[in-house]
């Protein structure tokens, strides 16, 4: 269940504490049930065995003997009434999501952290935003970037706002009509991590890496912002290693 | 093994994988005795309607930390009323309504500090539930 499922149930029930009893464990029947959904939707073949198109890296894993059986135990668990699946396909599975979940956690920390940061004025939200300040004014203007306080004449702008600046100077490198994309830009849910830009007309929002590899297969050309390094840069913080850059480009051919 | 249970029992598609797992006290937030068995009962009734079926677990010993009286430890013999339920359940609004106003009223009448609701790894605390009646 997606994390603003969960806000949305505590919302409903008026919870006043909401505690994650402990990750995700494979211990019934239940639990095999969700995994063997997982691949049933992910695995497809094309002529061999079936796999997940984005596996395309192989390497060679050392496992401890009895961790090896637990995995070939669950492989033929879930192949009983699903796909036929290996042990390592399983193991691929399971790291997938044990990494997702690291992921999500840095992800909400840093989303969390930087909507709590103290307000920024103009200049310094175009500074951090790396466009000039007649830039940023404009889109201020247009309403395609909006004040989250006012005091006289000074506008102060939050950790969200200057994302959509971000955003908004990503795609207007792609296309000369920003317009028609900066009221879906200003629609977007900035809780969901990644930004979708494809054929430079249509914009989405993807919440985790597991998603984005899925929108990612469609074909077209896709540009991917990821908002993590940026939030981290807006908190002073380094950036993880191997987060080289938050913009990369995927071509898919149709 | 599990295709022939499966056919043996004529069983259809499993109704969901999210659990939901309700604590069921046995004593006031004073550690008075409350009637743990009516509640029990009123949870299955309502786990029944809502989410197609319910299971209630043997009694198991508990403990709760009373902050709103000065961190006094309440133990009693908590039992857990457990189902298992789609996502597209939990994402009506009108069953989250009618579980929060089951949730209140089992809060209120029986005397508790919070009532206590496993979904799906997560546990939801109610403490406030003065407000809700059940229609």
């Amino acid at each position: 269940m997606k994390k603003e499922d969960k806000s949305r149930i505590a919302e409903a029930l008026g919870a006043s504490r909401v505690v994650e009893v402990g990750p995700k464990t494979i211990g019934g029947p239940l639990d095999l049930l969700a995994l063997r959904e997982e691949f049933n939707q992910r695995l497809r073949s094309s002529g061999g065995r079936p796999t997940d198109p984005a596996w395309t890296v192989t390497r060679l894993v050392p496992f401890k003997e009895d961790n090896w059986t637990r995995l070939q135990d669950l492989a033929s668990e879930i192949g009983v009434s699903g796909r036929r699946v290996g042990p390592a396909q399983v193991a691929a599975l399971l790291i997938e999501s044990s990494l997702e979940e690291l992921e999500v956690g840095q992800w909400q920390e840093a989303l969390e952290a930087s909507r709590s940061a103290p307000l920024r004025s103009q200049p310094q939200a175009a500074e951090a935003a790396q466009v000039t300040y007649n830039q940023f004014d404009d889109w201020v203007q247009r309403g395609w970037i909006v004040p989250a306080g006012r005091r006289g004449h000074e506008r102060s702008y939050g950790a969200d706002e200057i994302v959509r600046a971000r955003w908004l100077h990503a795609i207007s490198r792609m296309t000369t009509d920003i317009a028609a994309m900066a009221n879906a830009v200003r629609n977007c849910d900035l809780s969901a991590r990644y930004l979708v830009v494809t054929d430079a007309e249509n914009i989405s929002t993807v919440p985790t890496r597991s998603h984005l590899y899925r929108l990612l297969e469609a074909p077209g050309s896709h540009l991917v912002i990821d908002q993590l390094p940026e939030r981290r840069k807006l908190l002073g913080l380094p950036p993880f290693p191997g987060d080289s850059n938050e913009e990369f480009r995927v071509r898919r051919a149709v | 093994m599990s295709e022939v249970l499966h056919e043996a029992l004529g069983a259809g598609p499993p109704a969901g994988v999210v659990q939901v797992t309700l604590f069921v006290p046995s004593v006031d937030r004073h550690g008075e005795p409350i009637d743990q068995a009516y509640w029990s009962e009123q949870a299955l009734t309502t786990f029944g309607n809502l989410f197609r079926g319910a299971t209630a677990f043997p009694p198991g010993r508990g403990v709760w930390r009373d902050d709103q009286r000065g961190g006094v430890l309440v133990y009693d013999d908590t039992q857990m009323v457990t189902s298992y339920v789609t996502g597209d359940i939990l994402g009506d609004h009108e069953v989250l309504k009618r579980l929060r106003a089951f949730l209140c009223r089992m809060g209120r009448e029986a005397d508790q500090g919070e009532v206590g609701i496993v979904i799906d790894g997560t546990y939801f605390g109610i403490i406030d539930y003065n407000d809700e009646v059940e229609e």
